[in-house]
C-alpha cells in the first residue's frame, strides 16, 4: 500500500481512519484469498513447533511446553495469533517482518510473554497488590542463585559436548560476546546463513537433550 | 556488545534455534518429538479459528479453511462498513440524534443487502444492523440462517452432477408434465433413487433432503386425483423425509404427511387392481409409513 497515508496524520482526521482501515482488510483479504489449504496447513504446523519450542524456555507451573498457563495449550495460542490477524486486531507491517509466518511469531511470542508474566504463571494474585522489585526476600535470592548455577552447569556441559561441531562453537563464542540475533551471529562469525540455521537448530536440539539428562539426574 | 550472562545464553540458544528457518518436515518432526501429531494439530487449530472468528454465516458440515476466510473476511468488511458510518455520523449530531438517525438512516439502505443474493453482503449488512437494532438484526439473522441453509445446500447438491441433473429432471417432469408416464418415470427413475442412493452418505443426504423440499408439495399422497403406481413411491420419498432427523426437512414433510387412516384408505381402495408383487411393495411402504409417523408422535 504506497500511497497509504501516515497513521499518526490520519489519526487526526475523523474521516481518514475509515480509508486506513478498509487498506488493512484488502491486504487480509489479498493474503488469504491466496493461501490454499496446504498452505494453512504448512503455516499452523510451522507457527506450532515455534510455539511450542518457545514455551519450552519459560518456567511453567504446568512443567509441559504442551500446556500453558490458564489452561492454554500450544493450539490455542497458534489459533489466536491467526484470529488476530484475520481480524484486524493485529496488522502485520511488512517493514517490520519480511514474510507472514515472521509476523505470526512475533503475535505468538506476544501471547507468551503475556501468558509467562500472567498471575497463573507467577503464582501471585492481583490482590495481593503490586510486585515490588526492591523487595526480595532471602528464599527468592536463593531461588535466583539456583537458577544461576543450574544455568552454569547446563551451559558447560553443552559446550562440552559441542567442541566436535565448528558451528556451533562458532555460535556460542559469539553469543558469549553479545550477539542476540541470527544476523548478528552472521556477521561475528562470517558464515552464510543457512549454516548458522542448521548450528542454532542443532544447537537448540544438544541444550534440550542436556536440560532433560539433567533434570533426570536430579529426580 | 555487552558479554552475556548464561541464563541469557540459554534463552538465546532456545529462541534463536526456534526462530531458525525449519522445513515443513523438520516442523512436523519437532511437533512429533513432543508428542504432538502435525495433521491433528493442525485440524484443531482450523477448528479453533473457526469457532473463535464470529458467526458471520453458518458453518458447513465440514469445517474448512475456505470458511475461515470467509468469516474473517466478512468481519473485517463489516467493521470497516461500521466504522465509515459512524464516522460520518459522528459529525453531524448529538448522541440521542445519531441513535434515531442511525436507526432510520442505516436500516433502510441495508435492507437491499439483506435481500441480496450475495452472501457476503448479506452477512455484513447483518452486523452492522446488529450494531443498529438487535432485535431486528436477530430475527433477520434467524430467518436469514434457514434461508441459507437451504441455498447452501442446493448450491452443493448442484455440484454433485450424479444427483443434480436427476433432481433437476425429476422436478421438471413433476411440476410441468401432465403425462402420467413422466410421473412414474419422476419418482421411480429419478427422485426416489437419488435419496436412497444418497443415504449412504450423511453429508450428502442432509443436502439432498434439505433440496428435497421443493419436491414435497409435488407429492399426491394425500388426496390423488388419478391413483398411479407410482403413490408408493411418493410414500416411499416423504418416508425417507419424515425419518431424516433433519428438523425444517421433517417440519416440511409433517405438513405434507396424511393421517396413516387415510393412506390405509387409499390402500383398501386400490391394492385389489395390482399385481401381487406391487400389492405386497405398497403394503411395505404403508407399513412404514404407520410407523414412522407413529415413531414421530
Amino acid at each position: 500500500m504506497e500511497n497509504r497515508p501516515d497513521p499518526l496524520v490520519v489519526a487526526r482526521n475523523g474521516r481518514w481512519p475509515a480509508i486506513y482501515i478498509v487498506g488493512d482488510e484488502e491486504d487480509v483479504r489479498d493474503i488469504a484469498d491466496r493461501m490454499s489449504d496446504r498452505d494453512w496447513h504448512a503455516l499452523t504446523v510451522q507457527l506450532g513447533r515455534y510455539a511450542l519450542q518457545k514455551s519450552r524456555r519459560f518456567y511453567w507451573r504446568t512443567g509441559n511446553s504442551g500446556e500453558l498457563p490458564d489452561g492454554e495449550r500450544v493450539e490455542s495460542l497458534v489459533s489466536k495469533a491467526v484470529v488476530l490477524w484475520l481480524t484486524g486486531r493485529r496488522r502485520w507491517n511488512p517493514s517490520e517482518y519480511d514474510d507472514l509466518p515472521r509476523f505470526l511469531q512475533s503475535v505468538i511470542d506476544s501471547l507468551l510473554s503475556h501468558s509467562a508474566n500472567g498471575y497463573d504463571n507467577r503464582g501471585t494474585s492481583a490482590d495481593e497488590g503490586p510486585v515490588l522489585l526492591g523487595d526480595v526476600t532471602p528464599e527468592v535470592e536463593l531461588l535466583r542463585k539456583e537458577r544461576a548455577l543450574e544455568a552454569e552447569r547446563t551451559l558447560s556441559e553443552i559446550v562440552c559436548r559441542s567442541r566436535q561441531d565448528a558451528v556451533v562453537t562458532a555460535i556460542i563464542a559469539a553469543m558469549r560476546d553479545g550477539a542476540a540475533t541470527r544476523r548478528e551471529i552472521v556477521q561475528a562469525t562470517g558464515r552464510s546463513a543457512a549454516d548458522i540455521d542448521n548450528g542454532l537448530k542443532r544447537l537448540r536440539r544438544l541444550g534440550a537433550s542436556v536440560a532433560v539428562g539433567q533434570k533426570e539426574r536430579m529426580s | 556488545m555487552k558479554k552475556t550472562t548464561p541464563e541469557d545464553m540459554l534463552r538465546l540458544m532456545n529462541d534463536l534455534g526456534a526462530e531458525a528457518e525449519h522445513s515443513d518436515d523438520e516442523s512436523r518432526a519437532a511437533l512429533a518429538e513432543a508428542g504432538v501429531d502435525a495433521d491433528a494439530f493442525a485440524r484443531a487449530v482450523r477448528a479453533r479459528v473457526q469457532t473463535a472468528l464470529p458467526a458471520a454465516r453458518p458453518r458447513p458440515t465440514r469445517l474448512s479453511w475456505e470458511a475461515v476466510r470467509s468469516s474473517a473476511l466478512m468481519v473485517l468488511a463489516a467493521s470497516a462498513a461500521a466504522f465509515v458510518v459512524v464516522s460520518y455520523i459522528n459529525d453531524r449530531a448529538g448522541v440521542e440524534i445519531q441513535h434515531q438517525l442511525a436507526r432510520a438512516q442505516l436500516i433502510s439502505p441495508l435492507l437491499p443487502a439483506l435481500s441480496s443474493d450475495d452472501a457476503e453482503r448479506r452477512s455484513v449488512a447483518l452486523v452492522v444492523a446488529e450494531q443498529v437494532d438487535p432485535v431486528f438484526a436477530a430475527e433477520t439473522r434467524k430467518q436469514l440462517a434457514v434461508w441459507e441453509v437451504r441455498t447452501q445446500a442446493q448450491a452443493r447438491t448442484s455440484r454433485n452432477s450424479a444427483y443434480a441433473s436427476r433432481i433437476i429432471a425429476g422436478l421438471q417432469k413433476l411440476e410441468l408434465s401432465r403425462d402420467p408416464n413422466d410421473r412414474k418415470a419422476a419418482i421411480w427413475n429419478d427422485l426416489l433413487p437419488v435419496l436412497q442412493e444418497a443415504r449412504k452418505n450423511r453429508d450428502d443426504f442432509v443436502d439432498v433432503a434439505i433440496e428435497y423440499q421443493r419436491v414435497l408439495p409435488l407429492l399426491r399422497v394425500r388426496n390423488p386425483d388419478v391413483f398411479l403406481d407410482s403413490y408408493w413411491g411418493e410414500l416411499w420419498i416423504l418416508n425417507i423425509l419424515l425419518e431424516s432427523r433433519i428438523v425444517p426437512v421433517v417440519e416440511a414433510a409433517r405438513l405434507q404427511a396424511p393421517e396413516p387412516a387415510v393412506v390405509e384408505q387409499i390402500f383398501q381402495k386400490n391394492a385389489p387392481g395390482l399385481a401381487d408383487r406391487d400389492r405386497k411393495a405398497f403394503e411395505e411402504a404403508v407399513s412404514a409409513y404407520s410407523s414412522t409417523l407413529k415413531g414421530l408422535r
